[in-house]
């Protein structure tokens, strides 16, 4: 893991982002916050020199100008320079008593400066200067404690954005880290499985964040992926076994044909038993295309309204016959009153009962009974085959309905792939097949989804 | 008849022109689809067999252009096994009929000659005559020497399909798609079940058999030759 990526991260470039503009907006609202705090601790020094400056006067005007020299030579003495200095000047400029050796060149409110006081500190006044009969007036307050509690706050203000910075930068390296960790098994995982590994699994932390919930994701991808390889496989194994039993048989029928030995009609056999044979892998063929253009489809083109025991109806009128033929008896059972409706393509459907009837009817011996039912309008179409024949072991149920296995090895070839071929259809149809004991015999249930609302006749 | 046969491959090509030709009809066989578009466009024939795939010019397009140019040859068209949209887009596109490759020779010719003379039965015929069967097909009632016969649905269905093809071998897989409208073929002897019913009403109790069995091709009905 480098630094580099990790500071180049989502989670650290974000929390850099986040701190920029804490300090932005901590700047500004310092700045606004002191000098509010300035403004308001200067009006008070004001509202200070102001009442002096007030009892200065009427003691000038009630007692006289000797009185206000005697009250100003007396503060002089008494004040402590740092915090206050007073001032009284003649109309000349003079200095007539108090701590300042100069009249300040202004008269109103103002900053006396170091120098300009008498007996000095390092600190600057808020000062107001009044003139009174020729006389100036100067009466000043020290700035020092505004200006200790200003660097006190502007102190505070920098110390909260450092810490606030160090910590923050610090989550966003530690975030992103975690996240580069994470990200980093993920790629590893990833490559290992474009390498042929197909049981490695992301891990997934109890966090439950963004990437753990990607992370059960992409393992679930990952889990269909690795199923789908292995149907591949498997499906290519079963193709290439129900095709070399016929295509052995055929071989050999079309040699004895062409050999020297036998007599034209024994030719003629063998020719039309290889022609027989080439059938039954043209047959297969043709299942394992359709399987796998039904299975590669989507959506719902083509589809139309159908009803469930109309399918039905129509499946068992064909194969009643059949099943007598075979000494097998056919049921249709319809439901009591209404139709369910499938959303569906009925020649597709229409297969997929002649492959479940067909198959119970295959598997099954004379004297048994082959039930098709449909269920009733008041839910989803569910349509049923079921049979009272030898049935299949619990054990296997699930199996059969996946593609190419078969109950036992039968010498007719194909027959892997009449349920495959069901099972695809059902899908197709968002359908869930199930396969149950019927007690005795075997019973395939087919649970269709709702169909929508057929539309108003215009 | 005068067939055109468009196919590119020389092993299938060969095999439908000999088919057809031991049938006695006359084939021009092309193996590019501009060249059989051409010779369609300028001279008559009686029924084009289109592949689907071809260099120059696929079957669907020499198809489409026939169509838009006004001719209304009948078209046969030959599908790979499996592509079920491929049926659908060629009838959808004015094709007669289809095939599915692999074929059987019997099949072919059976269909070709349905093809070549469809015109003859058309689809406002109400009543159809083979002997002295008769097969009304408003009443939906079939009568055998004046006497009336009582059939199924599929039975009446599968009597009209050989009966509009009388004289004619009408395949297992015709009457699988015409009778049942099943794009794909059974492992149950559905047809031949439902034609033994039908042959045990219709000709058992009389003494001249109308249906017969081709063997290898397929059924067909007749007045005895």
């Amino acid at each position: 893991m480098r630094h580099g990526n990790i500071l180049s991260g989502a989670a650290f470039q974000t929390a850099a982002l986040s701190l920029a503009a804490f300090v932005v907006v901590l700047g500004v609202a310092g700045a606004a916050i002191i000098s509010t705090v300035r403004a308001s601790m200067t009006q008070d020094l004001r509202a200070q020199i102001a009442e002096e400056v007030i009892l200065f006067q009427e003691i000038f005007h009630n007692q006289g100008p000797e009185e206000l020299l005697r009250v100003m030579e007396s503060l002089a003495r008494a004040n402590i320079p740092e915090q206050q200095v007073v001032g009284l000047f003649s109309k000349g400029g003079d200095r007539l008593a108090g701590d300042l050796p100069l009249a300040p060149d202004f008269v109103g409110w103002g900053t006396l400066n170091r120098g300009q006081a008498l007996r000095t500190g390092p600190q600057a006044y808020q000062a107001e200067v009044v003139l009174l009969e020729g006389r100036t007036i100067v009466v000043g307050r020290s700035l020092a404690p505004v200006r200790a509690t200003t660097a006190t706050l502007i102190r505070a203000l920098a110390l909260a954005g450092l810490a606030v910075t160090v910590v923050s930068l610090l989550i966003g390296y530690l975030l992103s880290r975690n996240v580069f960790g994470k990200l980093d098994r993920m790629a590893l995982t990833l490559d290992a499985v474009s390498r042929g590994d197909s049981r490695i699994r992301l891990p997934v932390g109890a966090s439950n964040d963004q990437i753990d919930r990607v992370s059960v994701r992409i393992n679930r991808h990952l889990d269909r992926l690795s199923d789908l390889t292995e149907s591949t496989k498997n499906t290519i194994i079963a193709i290439a076994h129900d095709l070399r039993t016929p295509l052995t048989r055929a071989y050999n029928l079309v040699q004895s044909a062409g050999g020297e030995a036998g007599d034209p009609p024994e030719r003629a056999r063998a020719l039309a038993g290889a022609e027989a044979e080439l059938e039954a892998i043209g047959g297969a063929f043709d299942a394992i295309l359709r399987i796998s253009r039904i299975s590669a489809a989507n959506g719902d083109e083509g589809f139309a309204i159908i009803g469930a025991a109309a399918l039905t109806a129509e499946i068992a009128e064909t194969y009643e016959p059949v099943l007598e033929a075979a000494g097998q008896t056919l049921v249709l059972r319809t439901p009591p009153e209404g139709d369910a409706m499938i959303l569906g393509d009925q020649k597709m459907l229409w297969q997929m009962l002649v492959n479940l009837v067909e198959n119970a009817s295959r598997h099954c011996p004379a004297g048994t009974r082959v039930t098709i039912s449909a269920s009733s309008a008041a839910g989803p179409a569910v349509i049923e085959v079921s049979d009272d024949g030898p049935g299949v072991p619990v054990a296997m149920m699930d199996k059969i309905v996946a593609p190419f296995t078969r109950i036992e090895e039968r010498a007719e070839s194909g027959a892997g792939f009449g349920l495959a071929l069901v099972r695809a259809i059902a899908e197709r149809h968002r359908a869930t097949l199930e396969v149950a004991d019927n007690a005795p015999g075997l019973r395939v249930t087919v649970r269709f989804p709702p169909a929508p609302a057929p539309a108003a006749a215009p | 008849m005068k067939i055109l046969v468009a196919e590119d491959d020389d092993n299938s090509a060969e095999f439908i022109r000999k088919s057809l030709a031991e049938a006695g009809h006359n084939v021009e066989r092309f193996a590019d689809g501009r060249d059989a578009l051409s010779f369609c466009l300028y001279n008559d024939c009686d029924l084009v067999i289109l592949d689907r795939m071809m260099p120059g010019m696929d079957g669907l397009s020499v198809l489409k252009a026939l169509r838009a140019a006004g001719k209304k040859t009948p078209v046969l068209f030959l599908t790979a096994m499996g592509d079920i949209d491929d049926r659908v887009e060629g009838l959808t596109a004015g094709a007669d009929d289809y095939l599915v490759k692999p074929f059987h020779a019997s099949e072919l010719l059976a269909r070709a000659a349905a093809l070549g003379r469809r015109p003859q039965t058309s689809a406002e015929t109400t009543r159809l005559v083979v002997h002295d069967l008769e097969l009304d097909l408003l009443a939906r009632k079939a009568a055998r020497a004046g006497a009336p016969i009582e059939l199924q649905a599929k039975e009446f269905a599968l009597l009209e399909a050989l009966m509009r093809n009388a004289g004619r071998i009408v395949t297992r897989t015709m009457l699988l798609e015409q009778v049942w409208d099943f794009n794909f073929d059974p492992k149950t002897s559905v047809v031949e079940t439902h034609m033994s019913r039908l042959r045990a009403k219709v000709d058992k109790p009389f003494a001249i058999p109308l249906i017969h069995t081709t063997r290898n091709a397929g059924y067909s009905i007749h007045a005895p030759r």
